[in-house]
């Protein structure tokens, strides 16, 4: 399970978010009025480095999904801006984004739903082709076989259609998609969460084996916490639309700062037996409240162990409490005991780079 | 796909069978009998000499089975004989009207280009009107263009046709007098002038019936939009980088036409059958007009054939729109 991965490539940031906000509006009543909005994503900021995976886990209907999509700008975002090579794919005009979608794909959720069923393989990886580059037919063939080489589908499948074949083959179908036009940034939303387990470990290795061939970086969204640690260098944790902890992954999983982080790790089971009879689970009491109402202050308020007044009343803001390690939280003040001169350098840098007052 | 063929075929005869059984009982235990229509001047024993000649005092089953026998064996030998100049159904009777004395198919041959390009027309019209209103105003669901769209349907939908019909006929004919309220069977398209008063004097019944039908067309082929719209492959295609047109028109639409295709194709009987209706209200003399007066007639054998043929027709398009369900969705296959 723990690849032996450089822990923090730290070399250019591919990916700079700031600030982003999703809402969705609700509209009630006989005028179909503007009532309100679905926060599903509330703010948050975050970077992710050329050639590393940033995991994204959290609960189902915190707004993973929603992030990877606003990223793409498959969403119109409310506010906030998503900083991809340079250029802020929020306010690229629609003609300027469209150019810009070869370098920044997505491996989606449901392999059988996000393939047209009318198209065969081959339509289906090609389409890019036929979109963006003024290849010959045979070129493009070429291409889609090296592509279903790429990802482990036999040539001779490419006229079939998706019904025909298993989920891992549509899946790897999708992988095929996204790469057609050689993208530099992939989010895989949740792309193993409908595959059986045997088939999660085949597709996740081909992202891996992708990734180091091609040089590729992925937000990796998943549920499924051991595999985040399996394939991501650095993992954000969400809770209903906001950030509550990114760190480095082995830190995180060895010490979760965030009341949250802790909560939703200890629910990780351990494969050794005599170690899993003494895990001690944090049980977390409550619903999660509604994205359209979040509770005023610190949006775990409602649910968190170890809540203290504060908490109720003003809203934590992401910030470095370890060198590398972001928590939004007040009981985790910084710590800038040791190597105090560089860490407290990168804090006011890390502070300026999300966008945030600093107190 | 030819096995299916074949297999929904062979299916289909027994069907058709029942549905003729049905329709024959139904027709004659119906009150009103051709007798009604001899005057009570006749004397007992001509009346008698005229129900023999009709064939009417048979018993039911031996009168269905003729039927039977005229429709599956005379009539396509007629047809044989007129398409090849044979000679094979001579002196064989074929089905007779009661009230024209001639026979049923001929009336219908007769009466069929009326309804063809009247209903046929308004038909292709109202399909051509829709589906680009389904397509928009799923496109841009709760716009304007959409609420518009969504309110003319509904009139379409829940006013009767021969009170748009009358409408018109009040708007069009008696105030601005720009079209004729009376089809004119006889008027044959020669020249442009005479061209111009088949299309006016088309013009009306067309737009009842086009109204009904884009209404109708409109709404299924706006709803299958919705859904597809909101499907996974669609934000796969943005994600290709499309341009939105191609999304919308090669991915969207193209599977949003499969169940419009179908409803389309289960539509085309109803052209056939004729406006029954609207027929009546334009005086088109096509086959629901037929119909209609042959119910009233009481002529028992026009009924009887016409509406079996309409049964055909409706179990024929059935296959037709399953064949084309199989071929357009991949997902399905038949044999």
């Amino acid at each position: 399970m723990l690849d032996a991965k450089p822990s923090v490539k730290l070399v250019t940031k591919l990916v700079e978010v700031k600030d982003l906000k999703m809402y969705f509006p609700i509209h009630t009543g006989l005028f179909r009025r503007h009532t309100g909005d679905v926060k599903a994503v509330d703010g948050i900021n975050f970077d992710i480095y050329q050639g590393e995976t940033l995991g994204l886990v959290g609960e189902s209907g915190c707004g993973k999904s929603t992030v990877g999509r606003a990223l793409l700008r498959l969403y119109e975002l409310t506010a906030g801006s998503v900083t991809i090579e340079g250029e802020d794919i929020a306010t690229l005009e629609p003609e300027a984004l469209r150019k810009k979608r070869p370098m920044m794909q997505m491996v989606f959720q449901d392999p059988q739903a996000c393939l047209n069923p009318r198209m065969t393989v081959a339509q289906i990886v090609s389409e890019p082709l036929d979109e963006h580059t003024d290849w010959s037919a045979d070129q493009k063939l070429a291409k889609v076989y090296e592509l279903m080489d790429a990802v482990g589908l036999n040539r001779v499948f490419a006229n079939r259609y998706p019904h025909a074949f298993s989920g891992g083959q549509r899946q790897r179908i999708g992988i095929a998609r996204a790469l057609a036009l050689n993208p530099k940034f992939i989010v895989c939303d949740e792309p193993i969460a409908a595959l059986d387990v045997s088939i999660q470990a085949q597709v996740v290795n081909l992202l891996e084996d992708l990734q180091e061939k091609l040089g590729l970086t992925y937000l990796f969204i998943s549920h499924d916490l051991s595999m985040v640690r399996h394939i991501a260098d650095r993992v954000a944790v969400m809770y209903l639309g906001r950030i509550a902890e990114i760190s480095p992954r082995e830190p995180l999983y060895a010490d979760p700062l965030h009341p949250y982080a802790k909560a939703l790790l200890s629910a990780v089971p351990d494969p050794d037996p005599s170690r899993e009879a003494t895990r001690q689970r944090i049980i977390l009491k409550g619903d999660v409240p509604s994205p359209s109402n979040p509770p005023k202050g610190c949006n775990f308020c409602t649910r968190c162990p170890e809540v203290i007044p504060i908490c109720r009343e003003v809203k934590p803001e992401l910030a470095e409490v370890r060198p590398g390690r972001f928590v939004a939280c007040h009981l985790v003040p910084a710590q800038n005991n040791n190597a105090a001169g560089s860490t407290s350098g990168t804090t006011v840098q890390k502070h300026n780079q999300q966008g945030e007052p600093e107190q | 796909m030819l096995t299916f063929t074949l297999r929904r075929l062979m299916f289909a005869i027994p069907t058709l069978l029942f549905i003729s059984l049905l329709i024959f009982l139904l027709v004659d235990l119906a009150p009103g009998s051709p007798m009604s229509q001899i005057p009570l001047t006749v004397p007992p024993d001509v009346r008698l000499k005229i129900m023999e000649a009709m064939g009417v005092n048979e018993p039911v089953f031996v009168r269905y089975f003729l039927w039977l026998k005229q429709f599956f064996v005379v009539e396509p030998l007629v047809l044989w004989d007129h398409w090849f100049g044979t000679s094979y159904s001579d002196g064989m009777q074929r089905i007779v009207s009661w009230q024209s004395r001639s026979p049923v198919m001929d009336i219908i041959v007769e009466r069929m280009p009326q309804t063809l390009t009247v209903i046929g027309t308004s038909y292709v019209l109202g399909v051509m009107i829709a589906l680009p209103i389904g397509i928009y105003s799923a496109y841009r669901q709760y716009s304007w263009f959409d609420q518009i769209g969504t309110f003319i349907a509904m009139i379409g939908f829940s006013v009767p046709t021969f009170f748009t019909g009358l409408v018109l006929i009040l708007v069009f004919a008696v105030n601005l007098q720009w079209f004729p309220s009376i089809y004119d069977t006889s008027l044959r398209v020669t020249d442009w002038d005479s061209f111009l008063a088949q299309a006016r004097q088309m013009a009306m019944p067309v737009m009842v019936l086009a109204l009904f039908n884009a209404a109708q067309i409109s709404r299924y082929m706006r709803s299958s939009m919705l859904e597809n719209l909101g499907a996974d492959y669609v934000r796969t295609a943005r994600a290709k980088g499309l341009s939105e047109r191609i999304v919308v028109l090669k991915h969207v639409v193209r599977n949003s036409m499969i169940p419009v295709v179908t409803v389309i194709a289960l539509g085309i009987p109803s052209i056939f059958g004729g406006a029954i209706i609207t027929e009546q209200v334009f005086r088109v003399n096509g086959l629901g007009a037929l119909l209609i007066g042959a119910i009233q007639g009481s002529d028992l054998p026009t009924v009887q054939t016409l509406t079996f043929i309409f049964a055909v027709l409706i179990v024929l398009f059935n296959l037709i729109a399953d064949i084309l369900y199989g071929m357009l969705d991949p997902r399905i296959r038949y044999d």
